[in-house]
């Protein structure tokens, strides 16, 4: 709700990334549009130099296209996401880790009143199908066992997403390859992005059986097993919703970050934008 | 605009039937999409006026946040963790927060370090992606809901009640799912002379962040009550020490 995000009429359906990218001259302007050219499912609508931003929309993932852009050798942050239709209603992230090795990245993005697009690369889990559920608390003290039990406000059986009757924070499995990496990209139609600010996203060991299954805790969880990961899901940005530079302090930006000297007269440089914080 | 909408539809509802009900037959179709529509404008009414998370917890809601230091952080800087919790009762409660942080250097008299809630939870290039000052109503800082000031640490601990703070957990301008940074400098609140003074207050670099997320009462109760002890105590030493 209070992280609401100017709609973007872009033309065609698909995502809309803003990133802001390390470049410094318009060769690397034109090797980025080089890099990005003839990827499918993929639309580069802007690079800018001056602003240092590459805005373009795709049916891949936030962090698919991160790591594209930074095969070309820069680095890349996400600055902004937003759907394609005029109205944007909410942006999230959550950053999943936990007490085993596995851990991603997933976003969330309400792109209608009815739809709430969920996309993410989890990486580190064994190849097969994972529950992936939204929990009641964004609460990390005991790690994701303090997360609660899953987002369930109606007082609902377990279920799988396309269900009637389902938890609300039930989002069925998602699929991890060969190399552990689970890459995807749901619709949900039930699931607000500001109904779930805070509260958290948890990937499990295990298959979720949508509440088919003869074991006792199907009904409940799924019967998903352990808790792999979690992250809390919090408010991010919309396209064009963080006009400031990304920095880590004073308004040298992160790339700037690593030569400059800590403090001290060759900290700011002539001509630099005020310090944004 | 959205809410002024949603008004004149519920005016419309309220009107029609009256109007309506004389002359014509309203025909099933349509009364099954008014129902439709005022469910809708209903519930949206009921999440907006009470969220789920306060109706789940006898009217307060309570949030805490997990500090850890920033992922883009030099070795060489103070590693700081630690939990800040919230508590706010609905619907006019005033904001209240304990700041448990470690991991400050031991030496005492250290200057203050400053505490701020910046507009995004976004952890994924560190602290560095969270944004800025949470500024909802575009005013100067120190006058942002999250400047929480500058914090002392002892024995490089920092530990601090507040109450009667003007962030909040309910409504349009929640902090819920946003981060709390501390800096690594003092904040010259507002007084610093400059352009950034009025943004940030010239805190310097971000030592470590966390995102604020929804829990239950118990770990506010918990720490309040050993908080509670603990004022009991040193007031009774107070007047002990007391000459009678």
């Amino acid at each position: 709700m209070g992280c609401s995000v100017p709609g973007w009429a872009g033309s065609s359906p698909g995502l809309g990334l803003e990133f802001t990218v390390q470049m410094s001259c318009q060769g690397c302007v034109d090797a980025i549009g080089a890099s990005l050219q003839g990827v499918p499912g993929l639309r580069v609508l802007d690079v800018r130099l001056d602003t240092q931003s590459v805005l373009l929309e795709t049916s891949l993932g936030a962090e698919q296209v991160k790591e594209l852009l930074e095969s070309s050798g820069r680095r890349a942050v996400l600055k902004g996401m937003g759907g394609s239709m005029t109205q944007n209603l909410g942006a999230a992230v959550a950053m999943m880790a936990g007490p085993s090795l596995v851990q991603g990245v997933v976003r969330f993005l309400q792109v209608s009143q009815e739809k709430c697009l969920i996309e993410g690369t989890i990486d580190g889990l064994a190849p097969g199908p994972h529950g992936l559920h939204v929990h009641e608390f964004g609460d990390m003290t005991s790690s994701c066992d303090s997360c609660g039990e899953h987002f369930n406000p109606e007082a609902e059986c377990h279920g799988g997403p396309l269900d009637e009757h389902r938890h609300l924070g039930d989002l069925g499995n998602v699929l991890a390859d060969n190399d552990g990496r689970a890459t995807f990209r749901l619709e949900d139609a039930r699931l607000k992005v500001w109904d779930i600010i805070g509260r958290s996203l948890v990937v499990d060991a295990g298959e979720d059986d949508l509440g088919r299954g003869a074991h006792p805790l199907s009904k409940v969880t799924g019967n998903s097993g352990e808790r792999l990961a979690c992250g809390i899901i919090a408010c991010s940005a919309g396209l064009f919703e963080n006009p400031k530079q990304i920095c880590a302090c004073d308004g040298v930006t992160i790339w700037e970050e690593r030569d400059r000297p800590l403090a001290g007269p060759g900290r700011r440089v002539p001509g630099q934008p005020a310090p944004h914080l | 605009m959205f809410l002024s909408l949603c008004l004149v539809s519920v005016g419309l509802f309220l009107s029609l039937p009256g109007v309506v009900s004389g002359e014509l037959e309203p025909v099933p179709e349509t009364e099954g999409l008014f129902q439709e529509l005022r469910k809708k404008v209903n519930d949206l009414w009921q999440n907006l006026l009470y969220p789920q998370f306060i109706r789940d917890s006898d009217w307060t809601a309570y949030a805490t946040c997990e500090m850890k230091p920033s992922s883009k952080l030099d070795a060489d800087k103070p590693q700081v963790t630690g939990q800040i919790l919230f508590k706010q009762s609905y619907p006019i409660g005033k904001l209240e927060a304990f700041f448990d942080l470690d991991g400050f250097p031991s030496e005492n008299n250290q200057l203050g370090r400053a505490i701020h809630i910046h507009k995004f939870g976004d952890l994924s290039d560190g602290c560095n992606t969270t944004g800025g000052h949470y500024n909802p109503f575009n005013v100067n800082h120190p006058h942002h809901p999250g400047d929480f000031g500058n914090f002392y640490s002892k024995e490089g601990k920092i530990r601090k009640y507040k109450s009667n703070l003007s962030a909040t957990l309910f409504g349009p301008y929640t902090i819920m799912g946003r981060s709390v940074v501390i800096h690594e400098q003092e904040d010259d609140m507002g007084k610093g002379n400059n352009k950034a003074s009025l943004e940030n207050g010239n805190a310097g670099r971000r030592l470590a962040c966390c995102v604020i997320g929804i829990c239950d009462k118990n770990m506010w109760e918990n720490k309040f009550s050993k908080f509670v002890e603990r004022k009991k105590r040193g007031s009774q030493n107070e007047h002990r020490s007391r000459p009678n």
